[in-house]
């Protein structure tokens, strides 16, 4: 009986592995010190196995050898994914600055305010603003902690106010906020590119379109809930939003201004002097600056709102998408710019004051060492996990269970998914994606025909079968935020929504959202053209 | 018992000092991106810096390297500070069920099985990799790149200490909760910060909230 034990833990040491930190995840303590740990106590498993040799340091400390190999995969260089040496993720730091201080600037209720504006005819007005709000603010932050509390703050207690249900008031918010996931730039997208090594414009570009086709659902459902059960999203009176009155002389005086950049950008451009200055980029911040000034000046009339709300969110995006899509920049580079963006933007709306700046860089330090404590430990568990033949097994399993490449698909899907329910993206992506990518990319000539790449090189497909590997991950973690009972976006909605709110309100107005995301997400395993047809346009 | 707390005290006061400082870092990363961006795409100050004598300290090689170097700061100091402040994710859906004890209890056996080895483990093997670093005067990959590699690489033993001494005083602490007198639970109490209902709250609240349970605890602890 000792024996057949013995033989059984060798066997399987890697799924006991796998088992043991389930296990020590549920028991609370922080997800990135479970990893560790038990990446260490199961090396010294595996030597007990004979899978590892032991060394000795100082003659009499027992080792397992591996350990020296496992710092240098910690920092990376030489282009593996490591934490530290590793260009891409100094984006990281980079996009969370940029999200915490867009929350502190007034950018997000200027912008809340011209779409009600806009929208307010329209049945379920004010959700629908927040829905394209949160696609907006989408294209400009990488986290979404900031932006959920930040638009439920904002629009919550308007539409409790204004007779709208709870369940769909605190649905709209909690899933339009988190698009903030999918949509470009994206912490989540930048950690997906390191881990399987691909370009991180690419799969920018190829979010974008999904992202799109979920808020445009969102957006869809919203409209046709308030077009016959008025009861649920009542229609805006007609005095509910008050603007005053435009003072034409400055609004002259604003395209006065504007009209006369543009030409003389023009001008300017056949001059010598373009060979000096770029003009047109000048103009750009120029016309930035005056909307920014004038608008300020303008205050509340619908001219000014216009200003205050569109032009900050358009600029950003200008700036980090713009600069990416059109390859002036590196996505870090384009974070630091976006970031540096960011600081511009609270300064002209006064927000930029010592205290913000202090909190700011504190909450940016304690989001950064989250993601990256995780990703410490995730690089020492996985490193580990393959050591003991972790890998191996799970391959075995899977040629064991015999799928096709169609169904093994779905089934990671449905893993990915009901993973979602316990687990936060950061933990999912660094353990889960680097066991089952390399899976997915030796069935990739199975989804060659789907992908409309036959007869295309190997690489390609396989290059190509990864991308849409990869948005359809993205797709269904952006779930993991909304499904009970983990779910952070309703974690941080309950936190600051007013007292009235229930979380059962909560989990029953998200669940209309997560079919809808589901919807979403198998419309682009049935047309991989929505992920891969932009970046194609877009590269060649 | 009092003694150890004061220890920890001083423990906790270092790593949070230091996840502090290495906040700000982010503004000097944001700096050289924009200073190396800048310079490269706008063509005059490009060709006017390569005339500069001291071009060789800001070419763009060396600024990029300076970029992830700065990122190696950001993160590898700040992760004690942001144990102190409970920020690391968790899982808290069956934690939320036990006590502030039992959740006490689990922290414990948490740190001294997992966390200890975890970190001591990091904390030598990166002192190795650094030592390896400095005797073979490694530089950067790249010829005009920043040398003395091994300065930047010790960054990851300084981080890894702090770590540790956040999760040392979070470890005395709990002893103290969990073993101590009435006067020590009170104070390990006030200090601590793991709970599952305490996260996303501020200082004062926080502060508060433990003094309210530091008087909760006492009737039902007694020695153990």
């Amino acid at each position: 009986m000792g024996e057949f034990l013995f033989d059984h833990f060798e066997e399987y040491i890697g799924a006991y592995m796998f088992l043991c930190l389930g296990l020590t995840l549920f028991t609370g303590l922080p997800v990135a010190v479970a990893l560790g740990g038990i990446a260490i106590v199961f090396s010294y498993l595996g030597v007990y196995f004979d899978y590892l040799d032991m060394t000795y340091l100082y003659d009499f400390i027992p080792v397992p050898r591996e350990m020296f190999i496992l710092m240098p995969r910690i920092w990376g260089g030489d282009g593996s994914s490591g934490a530290i040496q590793n260009p891409i993720l100094v984006a990281i730091p980079c996009f969370i600055f940029m999200g915490t201080m867009l929350e502190r600037s007034r950018v997000a209720a200027d912008l809340l305010h011209i779409l009600q504006v806009v929208l307010k005819r329209v049945p379920g007005g004010l959700a629908l603003s927040v829905t394209v709000m949160g696609t907006i603010m989408a294209a400009t932050t990488g986290i979404i902690g900031a932006s959920v509390v930040m638009m439920t703050l904002l629009a919550l207690p308007t539409m409790l106010d204004r007779g709208y249900s709870t369940k769909l008031a605190t649905g709209t918010i909690a899933a339009s906020a988190t698009l903030g996931i999918l949509i470009p730039p994206s912490i989540m997208l930048v950690l997906m590119a390191s881990l399987l090594a691909v370009s991180v414009g690419n799969l920018f570009i190829g979010a974008i379109l999904p992202g799109l086709l979920l808020s445009g659902l969102y957006f869809i459902y919203i409209l046709t809930v308030s077009s016959f059960k008025p009861e649920m999203a009542p229609p805006l009176p007609d005095d509910a939003i008050q603007l005053e009155p435009t003072n034409r002389a400055r609004m002259k005086m604003y395209f006065a201004i504007v009209g006369a950049m543009v030409v003389g950008a023009i001008v300017l451009n056949q001059t010598a002097l373009a060979d000096y200055v770029n003009w047109n980029l000048t103009a750009f911040f120029g016309i930035f600056a005056a909307s920014m000034v004038i608008g300020r000046a303008e205050g509340n009339s619908l001219f000014g709102s216009i200003l205050k709300g569109m032009v900050p969110p358009i600029f950003l995006i200008v700036l980090v998408l713009g600069s990416i899509f059109a390859g002036w920049a590196t996505p870090t580079e384009a974070a630091g710019v976006g970031a540096f963006g960011s600081i511009i933007l609270a300064f002209f709306n006064s927000t930029l004051t010592k205290e913000v700046l202090t909190e700011v860089c504190h909450r940016t330090a304690l989001t950064t060492a989250m993601i990256f404590f995780i990703f410490v430990g995730a690089t020492a568990f996985s490193y580990m996990f393959r050591a003991l033949y972790g890998e191996d097994l799970i391959i075995e399993f899977i040629e064991h269970l015999d799928l096709s490449a169609w169904a093994l698909l779905i089934m990671l899907m449905v893993v990915i998914f009901l993973l979602g329910f316990f687990f936060d993206f950061i933990e999912i992506t660094l353990i889960i994606l680097p066991v089952f990518a390399p899976i997915i990319k030796t069935l990739a000539p199975e989804f060659a025909s789907h992908l409309g790449v036959e007869g295309a090189a190997i690489q390609h497909i396989q290059a190509q079968t990864i991308y849409w590997f990869a948005i359809l991950a993205a797709v269904n973690l952006q779930t993991s935020f909304l499904t009970p009972p983990f779910g952070f976006a309703l974690f941080y909605l309950k936190g600051v929504a007013p007292q009235s709110v229930k979380m059962t309100d909560i989990y029953q107005g998200i669940i209309p959202f997560v079919i809808l995301q589901l919807i979403g997400l198998s419309l682009v395993i049935a047309f991989p053209q929505i992920t891969l047809w932009l970046p194609e346009l877009m590269l060649d | 018992m009092n003694g150890l707390l004061n220890l920890a005290e001083y423990l906790d006061r270092f790593p949070r000092f230091i996840g502090k400082c290495a906040g700000f870092v982010v503004l000097p990363l944001i700096a050289f991106i924009m200073f190396d961006v800048i310079t490269r795409k706008i063509d005059f100050l490009r060709i006017g810096m390569s005339q500069l004598s001291f071009y060789w300290l800001i070419e763009p090689i060396k600024l990029q390297d300076m970029q992830w170097h700065l990122h190696a700061i950001i993160l590898m100091l700040s992760f004690g500070f942001a144990y102190l402040n409970n920020s690391h994710v968790r899982v808290d859906i069956f934690r939320e069920m036990l006590g502030r004890r039992g959740q006490a209890w689990i922290e414990f056996w948490g740190i001294l099985l997992l966390a200890i080895p975890y970190l001591v483990i990091a904390i030598y093997f990166s002192a190795v990799f650094v030592k390896i670093s400095f005797m073979q005067g490694e530089g950067s990959e790249s010829l005009t790149g920043i040398t003395h590699r091994y300065i930047i690489k010790s960054v990851m033993v300084i981080g890894f200490t702090f770590t540790m001494s956040a999760f040392l005083a979070t470890f005395i602490r709990l002893c103290a909760l969990l073993f101590g007198g009435p006067d020590q639970k009170a104070r390990a109490a006030e200090a601590l910060n793991i709970f599952s209902d305490e996260t996303n709250r501020t200082a004062d609240q926080l502060a508060a909230e433990a003094r309210a349970m530091a008087d909760e605890i006492k009737p039902q602890g007694g020695g153990r």
